[in-house]
């Protein structure tokens, strides 16, 4: 197995089966990744293109990279900022203006259940007070196995908040799991969330 | 293993350790936990709690269909084609200039509306060069006893017997005509050029014309009476024969132009505002072809003079000293611009190669180029040549050239 630099080099060099190894590899999950920011498929499609056009375009000129998706990542990330720009006819879309928002199992499951444990509807709260950022970094390191630095370039944060925001989450989550839940706790628990976040 | 002698993990460390969290997503390397929870029984319950929530924090995905995995690749896939073609120098190709010519360029602005159509998952508008006088079909001659001539060359030569017997065609055929030659109404001779095809002919009288792509040429079997009239939409070049005696005169919808005895290039496309008439050497007048054309002004033009008429307001614009070379080109195969935008040289070559543009959104059809084209070449070798100067690809699929944005470098913030 070829490793990821090694592939784009030879991508750069317009090699068409390492553009096509690329885009099957990676299209899923870009594809994840950019429809949790704008849930428009065919808007997202359109982003993904605009990528590889890009990508094509530049060849040679492009610079290094060890990990594909992560740039591949980034690129989409800098196109739908771009696109949605473009579309909404302003001068800037800000970083901070991409929402993503994405469903932990969870929710969905417990939607689909009729009656919730108290313990259930415990998690399934504190999954959904998950802030956007929150749910970004814990989507790119559990989903996309990407270390805490690559995080912090696509998200423009830095690597001691993206622990920080990872931490709390897993700690609220912990202390669902471990201790026995009552519901002046778990409003304890709320109250604590809104006034720190 | 870093898990071993860290065996002071929390849980919260835990769930953040990247071997961790492939053992609990991917079951990678099991055998490894297994170890370290024998080792450290007290963190068994820790190890659980981890795990749960690590099974917590999974993002739901919605199914993405494989088809349309495909349709996203088959643009990539065409875009890579497109964009690996080898890409060609612009060939500069020398003018040659002419002596004692003179140009009348009566050019006709096209509105173009335009349509949107879906190619995948872009959006295309469709520049429609339909001109009314966009003779669709076959370039024929219509002789004047009705009978009609289909010519199959991309370019034909006709030349026309003075004594309106017939005509030679591509110095091979010969087509007779009969027809009453004392009759007063003679059925005029017509030569229809549609997009694609350009002919040169020489008429009964000896004068030479180059005939343009999407052009019509009417005029009689032989000239009689005082002037030598001939009729034109479009675009032709003439080198008039000298005749004193008898004036040739070139009509149009809306002027009329009087050659006194010299070569000239009129373009006359019908839907356009503007009639430009560019004269090279000797001598003409340009007159107003209506009933009050008796009370309107004769402009006479000198060498190197470039009249605009302007069919709205029926003024006339005259520019001297202008680069004749500029407006006769075509006669030999080359296109010229200057400061024209790109709208209208893909105008200009959907009328040489008879084919649409259609051109994706994001393609500045107004920006500006210069350049000479040589039209003898493919439709396929010009278009490079267009892509090699201006930010655009294309690809040809039948009568249709598709154009797209050429993509900027790709800015990666840091």
């Amino acid at each position: 197995m070829k490793g990821d630099s090694e592939i784009w080099e030879n991508f750069k060099n317009g090699d068409k089966s390492a553009l096509s190894y690329i885009y099957f590899q990676n299209f899923h999950s870009m594809f994840h990744y950019g429809i949790k920011f704008k849930n428009d498929s065919e808007f997202i499609k359109d982003c993904i293109q605009e990528v590889f056009f890009k990508l094509i375009k530049a060849g040679k000129r492009l610079g290094s990279t060890d990990n594909i998706r992560f740039y591949l990542f980034r690129a989409l990330k800098n196109s739908i900022l771009r696109e949605l720009e473009n579309s909404r006819k302003v001068d800037f879309v800000d970083e901070s203006r991409l929402k993503f928002e994405s469903h932990f199992s969870l929710e969905e499951e417990i939607l689909q259940k009729e009656k919730l444990s108290l313990q259930e509807k415990a998690l399934a709260d504190a999954l959904n007070n998950l802030s956007s950022r929150q749910r970004e970094i814990i989507y790119l390191k559990y989903e996309c196995g990407m270390e805490y630095s690559q995080i912090c370039e696509l998200m423009f944060i830095n690597t001691d908040s993206a622990r920080k925001l990872v931490f709390r989450a897993i700690r609220s989550l912990k202390e669902l799991i471990n201790k026995q839940i009552n519901s002046s706790i778990l409003f304890f628990i709320h109250l604590r969330r809104k006034h720190v976040l | 293993m870093a898990a071993k002698k860290e065996h002071n993990y929390s849980i919260e460390e835990l769930t953040q350790d990247k071997k961790f969290i492939s053992w609990v997503k991917d079951g990678l390397n099991p055998e490894d936990w297994q170890q370290f929870i024998k080792e450290n029984p007290h963190k068994r319950k820790d190890i659980e709690t981890a795990r749960k929530i690590i099974n917590l924090l999974k993002t739901s995905e919605s199914p993405i269909a494989e088809g349309e995995v495909y349709a996203v690749w088959k643009n990539i896939n065409l875009f890579y084609s497109l964009y690996h073609k080898k890409q060609r120098n612009t060939v500069l190709k020398r003018m040659l200039r002419y002596a004692a010519v003179f140009i009348i360029a009566l050019s006709i602005g096209v509105t173009i509306p335009y349509f949107y159509s879906q190619l995948g998952n872009r959006q295309f508008s469709e520049l429609n060069i339909s001109d009314s006088d966009s003779y669709l079909g076959a370039a024929k001659i219509i002789l004047s006893d009705g009978e009609q001539v289909v010519l199959t060359e991309k370019e034909s030569s006709l030349l026309f017997n003075p004594d309106g017997a017939g005509v030679k065609i591509n110095n091979d055929s010969i087509v007779k005509q009969h027809y009453d030659r004392n009759s007063t109404e003679v059925q005029p001779i017509q030569i229809i050029m549609p997009f694609g095809k350009k002919s040169n002919l020489q008429l009964p009288d000896g004068t030479v014309v180059w005939l343009n792509a999407g052009s019509k040429l009417v005029f009689p079997p032989t000239f009689k009476g005082k002037h030598r009239r001939v009729y034109l939409k479009g675009e032709a070049f003439f080198k008039v024969a000298k005749n004193k005696q008898k004036p040739f005169v070139v009509s149009t919808n809306d002027i009329n132009i009087n050659v006194f005895g010299t070569e000239f290039n009129i373009r006359a496309n019908s839907s356009d505002n503007e009639i430009e008439v560019v004269l090279v050497e000797g001598e003409i007048s340009l007159k107003e072809n209506n009933i009050l054309s008796l009370l309107g002004k004769e402009i006479r033009l000198k060498p190197r003079q470039r009249a605009v008429y302007n069919r709205n307001n029926n003024t006339t614009d005259v520019t001297s000293n202008v680069d004749v070379d500029y407006y006769t080109s075509w006669t030999k195969g080359l296109l010229e611009f200057r400061q024209e935008s790109i709208v209208n040289v893909f105008r200009r070559l959907s009328r040489f190669y008879n084919i649409k543009f259609v051109a994706e959104r994001s393609v500045e059809l107004n920006k500006k180029i210069s350049g000479k084209l040589d039209l003898k070449e493919s439709l396929e070798d010009v278009l490079k040549v267009i892509s090699d100067a201006v930010p655009i690809t294309y690809k040809i699929e039948d009568d249709k050239v598709f154009v797209y944005g050429k993509l900027n470098y790709l800015p990666m913030r840091k």
